[in-house]
């Protein structure tokens, strides 16, 4: 079963390696770049994580108190997450001019990074533990 | 393993099988990008709220 959720332990992994990677670039490409690829990566994982609870939900395999608790999560990672897309694109309009920017902008992906390792920490562990079964 | 376990256990292969790989497959095209514009970071806002995906 655990194979089956490689997917979005890929996702999770790749999240982290890149937000490490962004804060570490110096140069602007590669910087908006890795940003970009991170924040990318951030809203697949949200999609597919909420698509597939919600999959879940519907067919009464996961409980009310479950799904709020995934809204919950899922809205602070949406805050935060716009918040660094705003951010990141100011940051690109300014055409990587601006210092103060790249820093508001690295210290949003690293929160967006936050956000979505709590989700992540959540949600999957939800889908295993239901997977095996252990939570019925 | 009962019913409602193995029910449990064929709803979710299913549901990884399917937003998986088109996760991964999205990811894998956004790897290529090689300049990064406003927009292509403006398509980034997630406008879908996560009780959206309940209803």
């Amino acid at each position: 079963m655990r194979q089956r959720v490689t997917p979005l332990i890929v996702i999770a992994v790749a999240t982290i390696f890149l937000v490490g990677c962004a804060v570490l670039q110096t140069n602007t490409k590669s910087f908006v770049k890795t940003s970009y690829q991170t924040l990318f990566i951030g809203m697949e994982t949200y999609n597919s994580t909420l698509q597939a609870l919600a999959d879940l939900h519907s067919r009464k395999l996961i409980t009310d108190e479950q799904r709020d608790k995934a809204i919950e999560l899922g809205a602070v990672y949406m805050k935060a997450h716009n918040t660094a897309v705003e951010l990141l694109r100011q940051y690109v309009v300014a055409e990587g001019d601006d210092a103060k920017l790249k820093a508001l902008a690295s210290a949003a992906v690293l929160a967006v990074t936050e956000g979505i390792n709590e989700f992540s920490k959540y949600a999957i562990p939800l889908l295993l533990k239901d997977s095996e079964g252990k939570d019925s | 393993m009962n019913t409602k376990e193995q029910l449990l256990l064929l709803s979710v292969i299913d549901i990884l099988l399917r937003y998986g790989p088109k996760a991964i497959m999205a990811i894998a095209e956004a790897m290529k990008i090689e300049t990064v514009t406003a927009d292509d970071v403006r398509a980034l806002f997630i406008d879908k709220r996560p009780e959206d995906f309940f209803e």
